[in-house]
């Protein structure tokens, strides 16, 4: 990337098997799975305990310079994506020592990963009003817009620096990095939260994505599995702190990785379909990016969902990328543990890689991938032991949306 | 102005008290006296229109919220729903 180094310099999630992010590490050596399957045979989700935020929030109580009572209090009414999204903010804030020294702050961005974050709540609303449209709660008109999870955060963190939402379906997560690297790496901004939002699919979202054949309709296996049917819809929030590398030597946070290289770019098509020529591309337009060959390349955290049709294009693009080179890298599905968690995905995923690169492990993958793919290795039952140096996560989403980012372990001197 | 389903005033104020409270939880809710208006008490006019509006659903009184002008004390604007349900 052009410009000021960028390191990811905080992390925070709260998912199916983690309320932070310690306990999101655990849970992926070990390859815990969130995914409850449905007592009538219909469709397993991975959701998130309604009382984790809370817990989340009291557990950084021993921190004093967080304002965990102005999140309890300025949250107290809102729906569970907000809720996580100021807990895995303040998980993230804690973890990069913003608490103790923080740049100002107007040189501190934010940007929320996510589009249609509020369609559970409209559909209550419709459901509740048809009748009575007087009684409309007024703050309706701030609560159903996604930004509202950007001017919450930014109330309860006090951010004052540059801020929006990122829209781009099951690749928000992704794309929403790729703006905050941005906003760091051209001096716009010291430090940028990006925050992965939860997402709360009302009933007829959850029809259409069955309809339209991309979740599972019954219990499904894991991405990659040869009996994969589809995504399980997950529920996570998620929050990296992407800091210059001058602001964060300046503090003394040892972070996680930097972020090396980025790129995402469309498909022109409207369609859901996935596009393995533009996925691999958005692979190889990281690596040129970052300035690193495909055969450097430790590990790719994949964006595998289950969908059949999606995990095959993505076997196609690694073989795209990385067969030629005679090094095969190793590959999981963290989905396979946390189900899709759709806008949050990346945003989780580049948690998942932060974690895995600083713990010196790869999770385990669930079900049975494949084995002799020409262009990755997957991880079996048990956690890998890695050394990682450099690691792509990939975002796919509806609409043409392809996106990969590069993370490079730090050099031993910046540790 | 007592109605005939029985619905107090006092209980029009605990509603208007929990509502408040339930809005802006900073407010103590002991300061929520009748003399007081929402404004006095650290309302602001969202605040205002998010509290009268749940009132207005719970006891379901069809009153304009334009009508409950915002110099109104918390007594009369529970006279006020009083008048109207």
């Amino acid at each position: 990337m052009r410009g000021e180094p960028v390191v990811v310099s905080g992390v925070g999630v709260l998912c199916a098997v983690a309320d932070d992010p310690a306990a999101f590490a655990a849970a992926l050596r070990e390859g815990r799975c969130g995914i409850r399957r449905d007592a009538d045979g219909g469709p397993g989700r991975a959701d998130l305990d309604d009382d984790a935020p809370q817990r989340a929030l009291e557990a950084l109580r021993g921190s004093p310079g967080l304002p965990v009572d102005r999140a309890l209090r300025t949250t107290g009414r809102s729906c569970l994506a907000v809720r996580a999204a100021v807990a895995a903010a303040l998980e993230a804030w804690a973890d990069a020592r913003l608490d103790e020294h923080a740049p100002a702050p107007d040189r501190v961005g934010l940007v929320v990963a996510g589009n249609n974050l509020t369609g559970r709540q409209l559909a209550a609303l419709t459901t509740r009003y048809a009748q009575k449209p007087r009684f409309v709660p007024p703050r309706s008109a701030l609560r159903l817009q996604d930004t509202d999870q950007v001017g919450v955060l930014s109330e309860v963190l006090g951010i004052e620096g540059e801020g929006c939402t990122v829209g781009a379906a099951s690749a928000s997560g992704n794309l929403a990095l790729v703006q905050g690297a941005r906003l760091v790496a051209s001096g716009a901004a010291d430090a940028c939260l990006v925050v992965g939002a939860l997402t709360e699919l009302s009933d007829v979202e959850r029809q259409a994505y069955l309809n339209i054949g991309a979740m599972a309709p019954g219990p499904a296996a894991p991405p990659f599995d040869p009996d994969h049917s589809g995504f399980v819809a997950g529920q996570a929030a998620a929050c990296a702190v992407l800091e210059s590398e001058t602001s964060a030597r300046r503090r003394r946070v040892p972070g996680y990785a930097r972020v090396g290289g980025v790129h995402a770019r469309l498909a022109a098509t409207g369609s859901a379909a996935p596009d393995p020529r533009a996925e691999a591309a958005a692979m190889t337009g990281a690596l040129r990016d970052a300035g690193v060959r495909p055969d450097q390349v430790t590990y790719v955290n994949t964006h595998g969902t289950g969908s059949p049709g999606g995990d095959a294009a993505e076997l196609a693009a690694l073989d795209e990328v990385f067969a030629h080179t005679g090094r095969r890298p190793w590959v999981n599905a963290t989905k396979g543990l946390t189900g899709h968690c759709l806008a949050a995905a990346g945003v989780v995923e580049a948690v998942a890689v932060a974690v895995q690169m600083r713990g010196g492990f790869l999770h385990p993958t669930p079900g049975r991938p494949p084995k002799n793919v020409r262009g990755a290795e997957f991880t079996g039952d048990a956690a890998v032991p890695a050394d990682v140096s450099h690691a792509l996560s990939n975002g796919f989403g509806f609409g043409g949306f392809n996106s990969s980012i590069l993370f490079s372990a730090l050099r031993q001197t910046q540790r | 102005m007592s109605d005939t389903t029985g619905l107090t005033h006092d209980e029009i104020l605990r509603t208007i008290r929990r509502h408040t409270v339930a809005v802006v939880p900073e407010i103590d809710s002991a300061r929520i006296v009748p003399e007081r208006t929402l404004d006095e008490l650290g309302c602001n006019s969202i605040d205002r229109a998010e509290i009268l509006t749940g009132v207005l659903e719970e006891l379901d009184v069809d009153l304009p919220l334009e009508k409950l002008t915002s110099g109104a004390t918390v007594e009369e604007l529970a006279r006020l729903m009083g008048e109207h349900r």
